[in-house]
């Protein structure tokens, strides 16, 4: 057998005695593939069902808004304006003025503000919205915008009071020409009443008589036209006169299709960093995990190496057995994750309802797919190399002999904890013994504390900022809701699965301590108390930094004055982070503290 | 007056069928308050077994073992632990000093552990290392220290709750002649204070610091005599290593 049949069949057995240690680093680098591809696919994901909306609904290139001067209607001369300018010679078509307004609307006992564009019963030049369900504007009721008819729950056949008319919706469709729910206001909206400020408006297609007739002094009408260039990607260049000289007062604003694809990619922008934020945190959690998983499992090996290397196998031999092992784990979970980031994005970052496009359809570049095989085998490169090459360079009678590493003596822990009951005596020396594992249990737990707090400070900010009691939902916040709580659970699990690893290794690291302090007299409770405990006090400093963490880092990445989350809530997910952190050591510990005395002295 | 331990028809027996080991086959044995006891034989017979069954470390098949007139076999893990720590002492042939710890606070771990207050548990540290002499060694950790400073410690550690029975594993296994006469002589100084000893050793050397002499063979008891209080043996083993 070759050298290299050899080592993969060494590999291969070695991961299978250690099933339940593969498993779990497996899930920890399948799921830092998985939220890494999620963010890599969503850069490419906007562009495509915008571009099919446009195409099936004859989209405009320039979006024309003719504002009234305050307390005055359009005037002629502005009308006039907007006619010649439909009239130069790099237009290839245009549809007719529409007149819109906006008014109360309530449906299902939820009130919103409804943006009533009137429309002509037969289809325009441009912007033929597309009738996903029903059929188009008549007299005898009005057609919803997808998201905004989502988020009022409203469907074909439903009444609704729109300006205290009552009228039926008799389709939903969807537009490219404006941007959909709840972003539509992003390209001009009159909101003149007190209660509106804060309104998100949705778009309502109404026959042009209907708008007319529910316009008011205050919210009088605009008139919207659609254009078509000859050359739409000359739309911004066109647009650019228009928008100098700050908001229009009797002159057109114009707005190019780019502006409104922007608009629409805006909606996946917060998932998107909340995404690569999560994914940071994960790869770090990942390497984590590692780092606690070989350094762990580099305490059980020596003597293995040392039997590899009396065997006559070389240094470089060894650590390419141990590396090999790793990277097949990392090489299949980084597959696995690519597949399970394709699958997950389009539920997890759902395209908007506002625009067409197949859901669970996502395109990935090879760039992507080498980025996140690349940065998970990276990462399994960083956190093996060194303590595998280590491993390798022990020496074979010193390996044999696994004399291990002499614990490190700290004065002030030993002085301090003599005053302490057995399980924070031991539970404290034992922490102390071993810092870098401590650093570990730490930045773990602080990585997914931080994450929790950051979600929950967004979330806080969100309700602050688009709370609406009683209007339509709004599917950006829902949406920024589901990711933020997704992974945060990823990161709560990734959090779990080092913790466990890095109780384990602790526990058979401090197998011999907790033997002979059993043979003394320790009880197995108090033994099991101990080692949670010393995995308990590092997890208290990284609730804390994890909660001082998030907090400044969410305040120095909201651009907006960030809503703090009431304290009680912040103060009880730690707790409950305690509990859990409790709950997942005891396993371990108790295992540990209930081995048998003699033999594990026998063994030592 | 009750036994100090007493195992009554104790086995052990590991595996089934063929594979059947039977570590500890009925033994019977008691050992009064004070008395010293070796139990010597050659290596797997047993003996360390016995020795473990006898401190709570280990459940019998069958059988009984009394320890301070407490019956241990049936207790939970628990009550044993308590047990070992009001009325046990270990010491072991492999010393298991915690390394990151110097010589007395290794010593007055066992009592830091029963509850006593450090101030209490140091000075009892202390006396005790004053006894076994390493006064002088009291701020040295078990790496700076040889085997037989390192045993010394073990029995220190072992003696600091004042437990009613020593129990020792082959504690001259690893140690070099001159080391040996330096423990066995401190397990005689133990003899004459009244302290209830019990010896494992495959070392015949050791009955000198002993009443009694048990030996085993394929788990079993084959002999127990008791030794001269006063033999000539004993000081010539004791004095003769120092040569």
């Amino acid at each position: 057998m070759s050298r290299l049949g050899l080592g993969v069949r060494l590999a291969i057995r070695d991961l299978r005695r250690r099933a339940t240690e593969t498993v779990l680093l497996f899930i920890a680098l399948a799921v830092a593939a998985t939220t890494l591809t999620i963010g890599l696919v969503l850069h490419g994901q906007t562009d495509a069902p915008y571009a099919l909306t446009r195409a099936s609904t004859a989209g405009p290139d320039i979006v024309a808004a003719l504002f009234p001067t305050p307390n005055n209607a359009v005037s002629a001369a502005g009308r006039t304006r907007l006619r010649a300018l439909a009239e130069r010679p790099e237009v290839a078509s245009r549809s007719k003025p529409f007149p819109t307004t906006w008014v109360p609307i309530v449906a299902h006992g939820i009130s919103g503000v409804a943006e009533l564009q009137g429309r002509d019963t037969s289809p325009s030049a441009v912007d033929r919205p597309q009738v996903v369900s029903g059929r188009w504007v008549g007299p005898d009721g009005v057609v919803v915008e997808r998201a905004f008819a989502q988020a009022m729950g409203l469907a074909v056949g439903d009444l609704v009071e729109l300006g205290g008319n009552q009228e039926r919706v008799v389709g939903i469709a969807v537009s490219a020409a404006l941007p959909p729910y709840p972003q539509l206001c992003t390209i001009g909206c009159i909101l003149d009443r007190p209660d509106w400020f804060s309104a998100e408006p949705g778009l309502v297609w109404a026959t042009r008589h209907l708008a007319t007739a529910l316009a008011s002094a205050r919210e009088p009408l605009v008139w919207f036209e659609y254009i078509k260039l000859h050359d739409p990607g000359s739309a911004p260049a066109f647009a650019q006169p228009y928008s100098v000289g700050g908001p229009p007062s009797g002159r057109p604003q114009l707005d190019p299709w780019q502006e409104i694809a922007a608009r629409q990619a805006e909606q996946l922008a917060n998932e998107r960093t909340a995404v690569v934020f999560g994914s940071t945190l994960l790869v770090i959690l990942a390497l984590a995990t590692l780092v606690v998983l070989v350094g762990g499992r580099m305490s059980d090996e020596v003597r293995r190496v040392g039997m590899l290397k009396a065997a006559g196998a070389g240094p470089g031999f060894v650590a390419g057995l141990l590396l090999t092992s790793y990277l097949a784990i990392g090489l299949v979970a980084a597959v696995v994750g690519l597949a399970s980031g394709l699958l997950l994005t389009p539920r997890l970052v759902g395209l908007s309802a506002g625009l067409l496009g197949r859901e669970g359809t996502t395109s990935m570049t090879p760039t992507d797919a080498v980025v996140v095989v690349g940065s998970v085998l990276a990462v399994v490169m960083l956190a093996t190399t060194l303590p595998a090459w280590r491993a390798a360079r022990t020496s074979t009678v010193a390996a044999l002999d696994d004399v291990g590493h002499l614990p490190r003596r700290h004065r002030l822990v030993i002085a301090l904890s003599a005053h302490l009951p057995t399980p924070a005596l031991l539970g404290l020396r034992l922490a102390a013994q071993r810092p870098r594992r401590a650093a570990l249990t730490t930045l773990s737990i602080a990585v997914a504390f931080c994450a929790a707090v950051v979600v929950l400070f967004a979330q806080s900010s969100l309700q602050a900022e688009r709370g609406n009691a009683g209007g339509p939902a709004d599917p950006q916040v829902a949406q920024l809701h589901l990711v933020t709580t997704a992974l945060t659970l990823l990161l709560a699990i990734m959090a779990a699965v080092n913790l466990l690893f890095v109780t384990r290794a602790s526990a058979v690291d401090a197998r011999r301590v907790i033997a002979v302090a059993r043979a003394v007299g320790v009880t197995p409770t108090e033994a099991a108390a101990a080692v949670g405990l010393g995995q308990l006090l590092p997890a208290t400093v990284g609730l804390a930094l994890g909660w001082a963490t998030g907090s400044a880092l969410f305040h120095a990445l909201s651009a907006s004055r960030p809503a703090a989350p009431p304290t009680t809530q912040l103060a009880g997910l730690a707790l409950i982070t305690l509990l859990i952190t409790i709950v997942l050591t005891a396993f371990p510990a108790r295992l540990e503290a209930r081995r048998p005395i003699a033999e594990t002295l026998r063994e030592s | 007056m009750n036994a100090a331990v007493r195992v009554t028809r104790l086995a052990k027996h590991y595996g089934r069928g063929e594979a059947l080991i039977r570590a500890v086959d009925d033994v019977d044995l008691e050992v009064a308050p004070g008395e010293s006891l070796v139990v010597v034989g050659p290596s797997g017979c047993g003996k360390s077994t016995l020795l473990q069954l006898m401190g709570g470390l280990d459940l019998p098949t069958s059988g009984e073992v009394w320890v301070a007139g407490l019956r241990i076999d049936r207790t939970s893990e628990r009550a044993r632990a308590r047990l070992r720590r009001d009325h046990v002492g270990f010491v072991f042939q492999d010393f298991h000093l915690m390394e990151e710890l110097t010589a007395v606070e290794n010593v007055e771990l066992p009592a830091l552990l029963a509850g006593t207050p450090s101030g209490q548990a140091r000075r009892a540290a202390t006396t005790l290392l004053e006894a076994v002499g390493l006064a002088d060694r009291m701020r040295h950790r078990p790496g700076q220290l040889s085997g037989g400073q390192k045993q010394r410690v073990a029995i220190a550690r072992a003696l600091v709750n004042r437990p009613t029975v020593l129990l020792a594993d082959e504690p001259t296994g690893n140690l070099d002649s001159a080391a040996t006469t330096e423990v066995l002589r401190l397990f005689d100084h133990l003899r004459s204070d009244g302290q209830t000893l019990v010896v494992v050793s495959h070392d015949q050397r050791t009955a000198a610091t002993a009443d009694r002499m048990a030996s085993m063979r394929d788990g079993a008891l084959a002999h127990d005599v008791a030794l001269p209080s006063d033999t000539t043996t004993a000081a010539e083993i004791l004095s003769g290593s120092r040569e």
